[in-house]
């Protein structure tokens, strides 16, 4: 799952000097589930903006609309009526979301909501945690399915360095040390030997190295 | 649309509560959790009109009430049931009426005599006031009140308190007549000519049944009935020093407290029936027995034996066993094991039954046990027009089964006044929902039952003023906080949920699960607590509210009536 | 010049903080403040306190059971936490997290004065800030 963070209020409304109609536009999938973007958030956003606004005695109007997922034309077109009434649209949809939007509405402008940090998934409530960097090469059935490039500072596919402590990672007392679990979990597995194998430079033109990627499949695609 | 901006709790109105046990196990279906929660809110008033919505009798169900609600109320499992009774005692003495609300026209033509002015009667006189028609009740007592009058002793239903009811079902244009008996002072077909276009007979059971044995012809052999109307219309009565009591019910109960207020030293109660098997309520016998009334079980009375035309003794053998194999009252004594005591005065008390001499009309059939034929759906009997309900046509029971049939009469006359049908005619009653289950049960905190006060024991035996003083507005309050509104919890919008799991963790209860890819909460857990909802990053839950109305007594049909 | 009285609404927890004041009232509660029943302090709902000072109410206060003694096992801590959550967003947008409080108190208040005396507290320190919208 993608998970993201709400801008400040006040940096979101710092670019909305002029505008009288505001769209505030949720997104009901991912970002609605780590709480930043959802319906609940969405409208908790456009009443803070519509008090900010109202401090400064400026008259603005603010609508809100939650659809499923903002990363799919079908669901966006939805929100037609709301953004053709706006002068300028928020999205707390993750950054494809944004993107998804400006470019159906266009000449609309659509400013981001949210901050897009990472894939990862909530290891407590109100806790979400990296998991997956999306390199393109799964490395998880070598490393006990800990994944070192996602949850390693340095991505290291040899580890740990020597920056490992206590089982934490030197660059934060509150990171636990990837390899440190990689070697906890392959004890449990019984695969402790693998350890002992040296893994081969990565094949790192699956990930960013070729620019934008994208996948297709033949059979689906029309 | 902006939302309303001050509603703590989003109120849908499609949205309502599942029917909680209480309700569900009351013959009125009186919405209890709406009284209660309004309690808890010190809406006493409204606690009041709620109950006065579904009930005439809110002060005299409060007191006297056996409360079949207690009984099913889930908190039982967590500690103790709620004081159900007695939050509505407090609401009915401490509320104030609404009188705007209680108004009626008169729309109707035609005329309705009730015979009976006890809790059935009266239930279907109010209602049937409600409803537009001129009601006439006829009651061979001096006074209205029926079997709560003329039975129940005063230091369990002040006088007042019954005067108090009455007053108001009569404010709604009821006309009582008391002191007349119908057979006696007018004729059942009298009635008809009159212009009385339907009839209801609600005479209950008014007569004490009495034993087969020698000796009960002697002085000083009482039976219950007779003996309780004494004491209830103060009349002097003498319990003698050494009392015996026969029966193990209520009816007993009564007497032998009653006979312990009149000075009566020596009082036991001798039953059948062992401990576990006596039919009186629970708490009755505990009073009793705080009340230092000896109680003997497992004897039947063989004879009386008296000296000079007085009662000097009396003879019971020892009790087999009191129910055959199918469960019915069939008892079997060790005749030869035989236990004698001394007495002076015996009073019988074993179960009444109804007095139908004053219906000397052939089309108004018994069954050939003597009993009132009635239509158990539309409670008419075999005679058009004629309709009977309560203890007379249902057999022994507590009084707010009589003012359930009572309302029950109310609507299906109207109906046959109207010239419906109402051969098929049926009252349905709602599914209500099952026990608290297990896992819910350990994480509900326990808060323990308030105490009814009363009068202290040393003063109690003097008196026959009212034993139990009543909630005052704290105790009532906490009481009613201990309500775990049951049914009205929360509901999820399937078509908002994300299934993103927060309610899943979020429940302090572990009630919400993940069901066909949405959550999904049980009613039969959840305490609607509303943690989830404000936690919901979908908006996808609400609370359900509670019901507003009891099909027995359609709000439209009772207060608006039907024109 | 028109004394300002501040609009407060005053949200309690109805296990704990009720104070008394139709039938048998003795006590009233000013009467800018107004009350509002919550299931459990767990239910204050981020959303809707926003929205209520939106609509022009200059301050709110929400009193709770105890720490260790909500009915619900841990909806006052909730309540804190939110109001907590709600005091960023407010100093995001330039209005004083004064304006929110939370009361904790004993689950046996029922009757207390605590209410009330959150009232003043709150109308003392609203008064001071003045109105939230100039």
């Amino acid at each position: 799952m993608i998970i993201a963070s709400q801008k400040s209020v006040r940096e979101i409304a710092d670019n909305l000097t002029k505008h009288k109609r505001i769209s505030v536009a949720g997104c009901g999938t991912c970002v609605a589930v780590c709480f930043a973007g959802g319906e609940r958030e969405s409208e908790i956003l456009a009443s803070a903006l519509r008090m900010f606004f109202k401090l400064k005695s400026r008259k603005v109007e603010i609508r809100q609309q939650t659809v499923k997922r903002q990363c799919e034309w079908e669901f966006i077109e939805e929100l037609k009526e709301n953004i053709d009434w706006a002068d300028i649209v928020v999205s707390t949809a993750c950054g494809i979301g944004v993107q998804a939007v400006q470019k159906k509405y266009l000449p609309k402008r659509v400013l981001p909501g949210l901050n897009t940090s990472f894939m990862g998934m909530p290891t407590s409530p109100g806790v979400w945690k990296e998991r997956c960097l999306g390199c393109g090469d799964c490395v998880l059935d070598e490393t006990g399915g800990i994944c070192p490039i996602a949850r390693c500072a340095k991505n290291l596919l040899n580890g740990p360095c020597g920056g490992s402590q206590n089982g934490k990672c030197e660059i934060s007392k509150d990171i636990d040390c990837a390899w440190q679990e990689i070697y906890d979990r392959l004890k449990v597995l019984g695969l402790l030997d693998s350890m002992n194998e040296i893994a081969l430079p990565k094949n790192w033109s699956t990930s960013r190295d070729g620019g934008p990627r994208r996948i297709v499949r033949e059979d689906v695609n029309t | 649309m902006r939302k309303s901006l001050l509603g703590s709790v989003k109120q849908n109105n499609d949205n309502e509560t599942l029917t909680p046990p209480c309700q569900g196990a009351c013959p009125i279906l009186t919405p209890v959790q709406r009284y209660i929660s309004a309690i808890a809110e010190e809406r006493v008033d409204d606690a009041l009109a709620i109950n006065l919505e579904v009930n005439p009798f809110p002060s005299i169900c409060g007191r006297i009430c056996c409360h079949p609600c207690e009984d099913r109320c889930r908190r039982i499992k967590v500690d103790e049931a709620l004081s159900i009774a007695s939050l509505k005692r407090f609401a009915a003495d401490n509320g104030r009426v609404r009188t705007e609300k209680q108004k009626t026209v008169k729309s109707k033509k035609h005329k309705i005599a009730v015979i009976g002015a006890g809790p059935a009667g009266l239930a279907a006189a109010n209602d049937l006031a409600l409803l537009g028609y001129p009601v006439t009740v006829f009651e061979k007592m001096p006074e209205a009140g029926g079997m709560l009058r003329v039975g129940v002793p005063k230091y369990r239903l002040p006088k007042d308190v019954i005067q108090k009811e009455v007053k108001r079902i009569k404010s709604l244009g009821v006309e009582i007549k008391t002191n007349v008996e119908v057979g006696k002072d007018i004729k059942i077909n009298d009635l008809k000519k009159e212009g009385y276009k339907a009839i209801l007979i609600g005479v209950g059971l008014a007569l004490s049944r009495s034993l087969p044995i020698e000796g009960v012809e002697l002085k000083g052999v009482h039976l219950a009935l007779p003996f309780l109307k004494a004491v209830n219309f103060d009349e002097k009565v003498k319990p003698g020093k050494k009392l015996i009591v026969i029966g193990g019910g209520n009816v007993a109960v009564d007497v032998a407290r009653s006979a312990r207020r009149l000075g009566a030293k020596d009082i036991k109660m001798i039953c059948l029936e062992s401990k576990d098997e006596m039919p009186a309520h629970c708490w009755e016998v505990e009073e009793t027995l705080e009340e230092k009334v000896e109680i003997v079980n497992s004897l039947g009375p063989k004879r009386i034996i008296g000296k000079d035309g007085k009662v000097s003794g009396i003879e019971f053998m020892a009790v087999k066993s009191v129910f055959d194999d199918f469960g019915r009252f069939n008892p079997t004594f060790y005749k030869n094991k035989i236990t004698k005591f001394e007495c002076d005065t015996v009073i019988i008390a074993i179960g009444q039954m109804a007095d139908l001499s004053f219906l000397n009309d052939p089309e108004i059939k018994l069954n050939e046990r003597g009993q009132l034929i009635v239509n158990k759906n539309n409670f008419s009997t075999t005679k058009n027009g004629v309709f009977a309900c309560g203890e007379v046509a249902s057999g022994p029971g507590i009084a707010v089964e009589a003012i359930a049939a009572g309302k029950k009469t109310a609507i299906s006359i109207d109906k046959y006044l109207r010239g419906e049908d109402i051969s098929c005619l049926k009252f349905e009653r709602p599914d209500s929902i099952s026990e608290l289950p297990e896992k819910t049960t350990e994480l509900v905190k326990k808060y323990s039952r308030q105490k009814m006060p009363k009068i202290p024991i040393k003063e109690r035996l003097k008196t026959f003023s009212e034993l139990e003083i009543g909630f005052d507005k704290k105790i009532a309050v906490r009481e009613a906080l201990r309500c775990m509104s049951c049914g009205a919890g929360a509901e999820v919008n399937s078509d908002k949920c994300i299934a993103c799991l927060t309610c899943v963790r979020v429940c302090p209860y572990e009630v919400p699960e993940i069901k066909d890819g949405f959550a999904y909460m049980d009613a039969e857990e959840c305490q609607a607590c509303g943690i989830c909802a404000s936690e919901c990053p979908a908006s996808a839950i609400e609370i359900r509210h509670y019901k507003e109305s009891s099909p027995f007594c359609d709000k439209e049909l009772l207060v608006k009536g039907r024109v | 010049m028109p004394v300002f009285r501040p609009k407060i609404i005053g949200y309690y927890c109805q296990y704990c903080a009720y104070l008394s004041d139709d039938n048998f009232g003795k006590v009233k509660i000013p009467s800018n403040v107004k009350k509002c029943k919550l299931l459990c302090s767990g239910k204050l709902d981020i959303l809707n306190i926003l929205e209520t000072f939106e609509s022009g109410i200059d301050g709110i206060f929400v009193v709770g059971c105890k720490e260790d003694e909500c009915r619900n096992i841990n909806g006052n801590s909730r309540a804190s936490r939110r109001v907590n959550y709600i005091k960023k967003i407010l100093e995001q947008i330039g209005i004083s997290s004064e304006r929110i409080a939370v009361y904790n108190i004993e689950p046996e208040s029922l009757f207390s004065n605590v209410f009330l005396e959150a009232s003043a507290e709150m109308g003392k320190k609203i008064r001071g800030l003045g109105p939230i919208y100039k």
